[in-house]
C-alpha cells in the first residue's frame, strides 16, 4: 500500500487539475458567448494596455472598460506587470517589434525613451479634435505632454511631491510653546524651509503627541532601493540646487548642465540637501530604512506620523476607512530654502524670499499609443473616453485609482469628491495645492532623456541608499553618481543626450 | 539499526539532541505559521507597534484576505479595486497547472525513453556516458543566460506569452533530474524479467510498458513530482517570457509589490495557496522524495 | 530480424530526446555565443557585431567584479553554514530516538516551497518595525536590526532564507549517505571502544565524503543561480550590497535590455564556475578525499 502513495498522489494531481480545467474552461466559454449575442458589430476589437499591477492605475481601466464596450463594442484589456517590469517589457516589445501592446499607460518620464525608440505616435492630430485641450489643462502638464514640439503622451495623473502635515498637531499651541523653548524660535504651520522642517520633525519624533498610548514619528519617507526611493530625495535637494526662474531663462534645470550634460548632481547644493535628508532620517523620522511608499501612506493615514512629503495619493487616502486623519490634514508646497547654489557662477546665493522648487517626481502616468498597434483610431477613442471630464473627475476622486487632479475643471465639480465623503473645503484645498505645485514657476520636470531609469534606478538610487544608511557621505556618494552618470552619457552618446535634454527643457 | 552506536545512552545527551531538534523544528516551521496567521490579519493587526502571534489572543482574525483571493470585495471596498490575485477567472492558477502538468508529462516521457535506452543499450558511437553528460549539462548553464535567447526565439516564432513556450523550456530544464531518477529505477528492474518476456514473443515496446514501467512506477512518480514542483515554483523564466496570458502564479504574485501596503495579508494568503501542492507532496510522499534525492546525490 | 528491430528501437529511444534538446537548447546556445560578441542598438533595432568589446567592458566594470566577488562570498558562507548544520542534524537524526520520522518530515517542509512565496514570508518576518525577527531579538535586549537595508545584514538575511530553505536538502541527503554505510563498521568500532566523536571522525565522515562532495557541488551550482529571493527581498540593495552576479546580469540584460553585455557576463560566470569546480575537484583528488 505504501508503495502506492506517490502514484495515488500523481493520479490525484492529474485528475483534480483536469476537473478544474474543464470546469473553469466551461465558464470561460460561457462568458465569451454571452457578449457575442449581445453585440451586433461584426468586428469587435480587443485592445491591450500595458500598465502597472492594480488596484492603483490599472483599476480605472477595469472600472470603465465595460462602459466603453457597450459604447463601441471594443474590449480593452489591462496587461498588468509589476512597476519595475513595465519599462523593460515596453522596451523589449519596441526592440523586437512586437505588437503585444496597443496602448501604454506608463510613466511620462519614459517619453524620451519611447520617442527615441520610435515606439509611440504623436497625438496632436487627434487632440485638435478635442475642445478642452489645452485650455483646461495647467501649463505644467502641457509642458510634460510635449516633447520636441509634439504631443506624444497625455497625462491622466498629475504627479508631484509636496508636503502633508497634521493641522491639528502642528497647530497645537502647547506644542508650539514647547518647541519655542527647545529651539528658540516659533515654527510656521506648515514649515516653510527644509531646515525648519527638520527641526519640527525632530521635535515631534518619538513621543506620543496624539495621546493614544503609542509613540509617533515626526516625518515619514520612502527609503528602500528598488521601490521608488530616489524620488523622495529630490524635494530635499531641489531648493538648494535649482536657480530661481527669475534669474534664469530656462527654469527647472536640476540634473545636468544643458550645454554639455555634465552632471550637477554633486554640486554643493545637492550635497547640502542630501545631508539634510540624512539628518531628518536620523533625528526626525521613523526608525529603520525598510519604508516603502505604501508605508508612507499608511503610517500617515493611521496617524503615526506628523508630516510626510509624498505624491498626492495621501489626500484621498485620508478618507479611506482605516484613516484617522480625515479633515486634519494640511497640504502645502514642499518646503524651500533661503539659499541656493548657482551652478552657473559656482557660488552660494542667499535669498530673502524663500526659494521653492517642487519636483514633478515621475511627472505622472500618461497615455501613449504605440506605433505597433494596427488600430490607433480605436485606441484614441478609448483614451479620449478616459480623459473626458466626466470619467476623469470620477477617477481623480477615487482613493484607489492613484490618479491626482490634472484638469483645471477638476476643482469645480466636486460631486465625486463629496461622494467619497470629502469635506468640500478640504477637497478644494487639496486640488488647489496639487495644481499650484504643478504650475509653480520653479518647478522641476522629472528627467526625460533616454536611459532616464538607468541614471536614477540604476545608478543614483543605489548610492542614495548608501547615504541614508550612513555607509557613504553625501559628497562621496554623489561624486560617484556624477562619475557614473558621465560614463553612461558617453555610452549612450553625449551629443544625442544633450539634444534630448534640451528638448526636454525647451532650452532653445 | 541494532548497533549500540545508534542508541542514545545518557539522559543529558538525549536532552541535548532534543534541544537541537526542537530548535531547528521551530526555525523550520515558524515562517509557515507566520504566513498562516498573517493571512487572517488586517491593517490594525499588521500596522500595530508590535507583531502579533496568536489569533483571538493577540488579534482578531478576519477572512478578508481569503475573500480577496477569490476576487470578492469585502465590506466598504470599491468593487473595481479588487484584483483577483489568482488571476482573472483563476487564470494564473490554471496556467500554473497546465504548464506544470504538460511539462512534467513531456519530461517524464522523454525521461523514460532516455532512461530505458541508456540502461538497456550500449550506444557505441556516442557512448552512453557522453549522452548522460549531454543531458546533465543542461543543468549547468545559468537560466538568466538562457532566458534572453529564449525570449527572442519565442518572440520570433510568436510563442511569447503563450503556455507552450514555458512547457518547452521547463522540459529542457527538468530533463537532467528526471532522466537521472528514472534511469536509477530502471537499473533496479531485473533484466531477466524482460528477457523472459522477449523470449515469449513480446516486442521491446511491449516489454517496456508491460514489465519495466510498472515495476519502476514509484520512481517515475517521484520524477514526475519533482518536475511538477519545479515547474510550479519557477519564477525567472516565467517572469521574462510572459506578461499576460501565460502568467503563472509566482509571477502573478510578484506583481503584488504594488504601492498599496495593506496587501501583506493578501500576499500571505496567496503564498499559502502557492505552497499547497508542495506541502501535500512533502507530507504524503516524503519517503519517495528522500529516495529521489538520495538517488540524485548519493549514487552519482 | 530481431537485431534490426532492436537497433531501430535503440535509436528510437534516444534520438527524440537528443533532437529535442538540440533543437530547443542549441539555438539559445549559438545565439548567446553570437550575442556576447555584439550589442543591440536601441532605436534602430539592429544587432551589431563588436567583437570582444563586451568583454573589455566587463574588465572595467567595477560592479561586475563586485557582484562576482559577492556571489562567491555568499555561496561560501551559505555552503559552510548549510553543510555544518546539515551534518550536525543528520548525525543527530541518525540516532534512534522517538519522533524521528516526525522531525524528518517537518524539516523537509521548506525545501519544496516556492521561493517567491517564501521570500515574501521572510520579507514580513524581517520587517524592521513589525517583523517578528526584531521582536524576538528585543527579548534579549538586542537593538533592532536593519535586516534588509543594512549593508552586511541584507546579505545575511538572504543567507538565512537560503539556509532555511536548503539545509533540509543537506540534512536529508547526508542522512541518506550515512544510512547507506554498512552497519558492521559501527558495531566493530563500538566493540573496540571508540568514542562517538572518534567514530564520526574516522568512519562516518570519511566514508560519506564523496557523497557530501557531490551534494556540495550540486548546491553550489544552484546557489550561484539565486535570483528570486533577491528580486523580492532586497532588489539588490542597499546600494549594491546584495547585487549578486545572477541578479546583476538580469538587471543589465533585461531591465536595461543590454543583451550583448548580459550574455557576455553570463558566459564569464559560467567559465569562472566551471574553472572553480575543476580546481576544487582536482585538489580534493590530490589530497585523496575523492577517488
Amino acid at each position: 500500500m505504501k508503495r502506492k502513495i506517490p502514484i495515488i498522489l500523481v493520479a490525484l494531481v492529474v485528475v483534480l487539475s483536469l476537473i478544474f480545467l474543464v470546469a473553469s474552461g466551461e465558464k470561460k466559454e460561457k462568458a465569451a458567448e454571452a457578449p457575442k449575442t449581445a453585440e451586433k458589430q461584426p468586428e469587435a476589437l480587443t485592445l491591450s494596455v500595458l500598465t502597472m499591477t492594480g488596484p492603483f492605475i490599472s483599476g480605472p481601466i477595469k472600472a470603465h472598460a465595460p462602459e466603453f464596450k457597450t459604447m463601441t463594442g471594443n474590449t480593452v484589456e489591462a496587461i498588468e506587470v509589476s512597476f519595475g517590469d513595465i519599462f523593460p517589457k515596453a522596451k523589449q516589445a519596441a526592440m523586437t517589434k512586437s505588437d503585444a501592446f496597443d496602448m501604454l499607460l506608463a510613466a511620462n518620464i519614459w517619453m524620451a525613451d519611447f520617442v527615441g525608440l520610435g515606439y509611440v505616435i504623436p497625438l496632436d492630430d487627434y487632440l485638435a479634435g478635442e475642445g478642452w485641450y489645452p485650455s483646461d489643462v495647467p501649463e505644467g502638464i502641457v509642458k510634460k505632454n510635449t516633447f520636441g514640439g509634439k504631443t506624444y503622451g497625455l497625462i491622466c495623473d498629475n504627479d508631484n511631491q509636496y508636503l502633508f502635515y497634521r493641522k491639528d498637531i502642528l497647530g497645537n499651541p502647547d506644542y508650539q510653546a514647547k518647541f519655542k523653548k527647545k529651539f528658540g524660535y516659533s515654527y510656521n504651520v506648515p514649515p516653510k524651509t527644509l531646515e525648519e522642517l527638520v527641526d519640527v520633525a525632530t521635535f515631534f519624533n518619538n513621543w506620543d503627541w496624539d495621546n493614544d498610548g503609542e509613540v509617533e514619528y515626526g516625518f515619514i519617507t520612502n527609503t528602500k532601493r528598488g521601490a521608488q526611493a530616489y524620488w523622495y530625495s529630490f524635494s530635499w535637494t531641489a531648493p538648494y540646487a535649482v536657480i530661481p526662474s527669475d534669474k534664469i531663462s530656462t527654469p527647472g534645470i536640476f540634473f545636468f548642465n544643458p550645454e554639455n550634460m555634465k552632471p550637477l548632481v554633486n554640486n554643493p547644493g545637492w550635497v547640502k540637501g542630501m545631508e539634510l535628508y540624512h539628518k531628518i532620517l536620523k533625528n526626525g523620522s521613523a526608525p529603520g530604512l525598510d519604508w516603502v511608499r505604501a508605508d508612507v501612506i499608511n503610517e500617515f493615514v493611521l496617524g503615526h506620523a506628523a508630516m510626510a512629503i509624498d505624491w498626492g495619493d495621501i489626500g484621498p487616502h485620508t478618507y479611506s476607512d482605516v484613516s484617522v486623519v480625515q479633515g486634519k490634514t494640511g497640504y502645502a508646497l514642499p518646503p524651500g530654502s533661503k539659499e541656493y547654489w548657482d551652478w552657473k557662477q559656482n557660488k552660494w546665493v542667499k535669498t530673502d524670499k524663500i526659494n521653492y522648487a517642487p519636483v514633478h517626481c515621475f511627472n505622472g502616468w500618461s497615455w501613449y499609443i504605440t506605433s505597433a498597434t494596427k488600430h490607433p483610431d480605436e485606441c484614441w477613442d478609448f483614451i479620449s473616453f478616459m480623459m473626458s471630464e466626466r470619467i476623469s473627475s470620477i477617477d481623480v476622486a477615487t482613493p484607489d485609482s492613484g490618479f491626482q487632479p490634472w484638469r483645471i475643471s477638476h476643482s469645480k465639480n466636486l460631486d465625486s469628491w463629496k461622494a467619497n465623503r470629502w469635506d468640500e473645503a478640504d477637497a478644494k484645498a487639496y486640488i488647489q495645492n496639487t495644481l499650484d505645485v504643478t504650475d509653480h514657476p520653479n518647478s522641476v520636470i522629472d528627467l526625460r532623456v533616454p536611459g532616464a531609469s538607468d541614471y536614477f534606478e540604476g545608478i543614483y538610487e543605489p548610492y542614495l541608499t548608501t547615504v541614508l544608511s550612513g555607509e557613504n557621505t553625501a559628497k562621496g556618494a554623489l561624486d560617484k553618481v556624477a562619475k557614473e552618470w558621465d560614463a553612461l552619457t558617453d555610452r549612450l552618446g553625449r551629443d544625442k543626450q544633450v539634444e534630448f535634454y534640451q528638448w526636454h527643457l525647451n532650452y532653445r | 539499526m541494532a548497533s549500540p552506536y545508534f542508541k542514545v545512552q545518557t539522559m543529558p545527551r538525549k536532552i541535548g539532541i532534543y534541544i537541537v531538534l526542537i530548535l531547528w523544528f521551530i526555525f523550520a516551521i515558524f515562517p509557515i505559521y507566520w504566513a498562516i496567521t498573517m493571512s487572517f490579519k488586517d491593517a490594525p493587526a499588521v500596522y500595530g507597534k508590535k507583531p502579533t502571534y496568536l489569533p483571538f489572543v493577540d488579534f482578531k482574525p478576519t477572512k478578508k484576505a481569503w475573500m480577496h483571493l477569490v476576487g470578492k470585495a469585502v465590506g466598504g471596498e470599491a468593487e473595481f479595486i479588487q484584483m483577483p490575485v489568482l488571476g482573472e477567472k483563476l487564470r494564473y492558477l490554471r496556467n500554473s497547472i497546465v504548464v506544470a502538468l504538460g511539462s512534467s508529462v513531456l519530461t517524464v516521457a522523454f525521461g523514460i525513453m532516455a532512461g530505458y535506452g541508456l540502461t538497456r543499450y550500449e550506444y557505441k558511437r556516442w557512448k552512453n556516458d557522453d549522452i548522460s553528460f549531454f543531458i546533465l549539462s543542461q543543468r549547468m548553464f545559468p537560466p538568466v543566460a538562457l532566458a534572453m535567447p529564449f525570449f527572442l526565439l519565442f518572440t520570433w516564432v510568436r510563442l511569447i506569452d503563450r503556455l507552450p513556450s514555458l512547457i518547452i523550456v521547463y522540459a529542457i530544464m527538468n530533463m537532467p533530474i528526471v532522466t537521472w531518477i528514472v534511469k536509477e529505477f530502471f537499473t533496479d528492474v531485473p533484466k531477466e524479467l524482460e528477457e523472459a518476456a522477449l523470449v515469449d514473443g513480446c516486442t521491446r515496446w511491449k516489454a517496456l510498458y508491460r514489465i519495466v514501467i510498472p515495476m519502476a512506477v514509484p520512481g517515475i512518480a517521484v520524477a514526475f513530482l519533482f518536475s511538477f514542483i519545479f515547474c510550479w515554483n519557477e519564477f525567472l523564466i516565467a517572469l521574462t517570457l510572459t506578461f499576460k496570458t501565460a502568467k503563472t502564479l509566482p509571477v502573478g504574485m510578484a506583481g503584488l509589490t504594488t504601492l498599496r501596503g495593506p496587501l501583506y495579508w493578501d500576499i500571505a494568503a496567496n503564498s499559502l495557496v502557492i505552497m499547497v501542492p508542495p506541502l501535500i507532496v512533502t507530507v504524503f510522499a516524503n519517503k519517495y522524495i528522500i529516495r529521489g534525492l538520495a538517488l540524485g546525490a548519493v549514487k552519482q | 530480424m530481431i537485431g534490426l528491430a532492436e537497433k531501430r528501437m535503440k535509436y528510437a529511444l534516444i534520438v527524440p530526446v537528443v533532437v529535442f534538446i538540440l533543437v530547443v537548447a542549441i539555438f539559445p546556445l549559438l545565439f548567446s555565443l553570437y550575442m556576447m560578441l555584439s550589442i543591440w542598438q536601441p532605436g534602430t533595432g539592429g544587432i551589431q557585431f563588436v567583437g570582444f568589446a563586451n568583454f573589455k567592458a566587463i574588465g572595467q566594470d567595477a560592479r561586475f567584479w563586485h557582484a562576482l566577488w559577492l556571489s562567491f562570498v555568499y555561496v561560501a558562507i551559505l555552503l559552510t553554514l548549510e553543510l555544518c548544520l546539515g551534518t550536525l542534524i543528520a548525525t543527530v537524526l541518525q540516532k534512534e530516538i522517538g519522533g524521528k520520522n516526525f522531525f524528518r518530515v517537518s524539516y523537509m517542509l521548506p525545501m519544496l516551497l516556492s521561493p517567491v512565496a517564501v521570500s515574501y514570508i521572510w520579507k514580513m518576518i524581517f520587517d524592521y518595525n513589525r517583523g517578528p525577527a526584531n521582536h524576538f531579538l528585543s527579548f534579549f535586549g538586542i537593538q533592532p536590526v536593519e535586516w534588509l537595508s543594512g549593508e552586511i545584514s541584507a546579505i545575511i538575511s538572504l543567507v538565512i532564507v537560503d539556509v532555511w530553505q536548503w539545509t533540509p536538502f543537506m540534512i536529508l541527503t547526508i542522512l541518506a549517505a550515512f544510512e547507506a554505510l554498512p552497519e558492521e563498521l559501527f558495531e566493530a568500532a563500538v566493540v573496540d571502544g571508540a568514542s562517538p566523536v572518534k567514530i564520526f571522525q574516522k568512519i562516518t565522515l570519511p566514508l560519506a565524503l564523496p557523497v557530501i562532495v557531490t551534494i556540495v557541488l550540486l548546491r553550489t551550482i544552484d546557489a550561484f543561480k539565486v535570483f528570486d529571493t533577491i528580486y523580492i527581498l532586497t532588489g539588490g540593495g542597499p546600494g549594491t550590497a546584495t547585487e549578486l552576479l545572477n541578479f546583476y546580469i538580469y538587471l543589465r540584460g533585461f531591465r536595461a535590455f543590454d543583451l550583448g553585455y548580459g550574455t557576455a557576463m553570463s558566459w564569464v560566470q559560467l567559465i569562472v564556475i566551471i574553472a572553480m569546480f575543476m580546481f576544487f575537484i582536482r585538489s580534493l583528488k590530490r589530497i585523496g578525499a575523492l577517488r
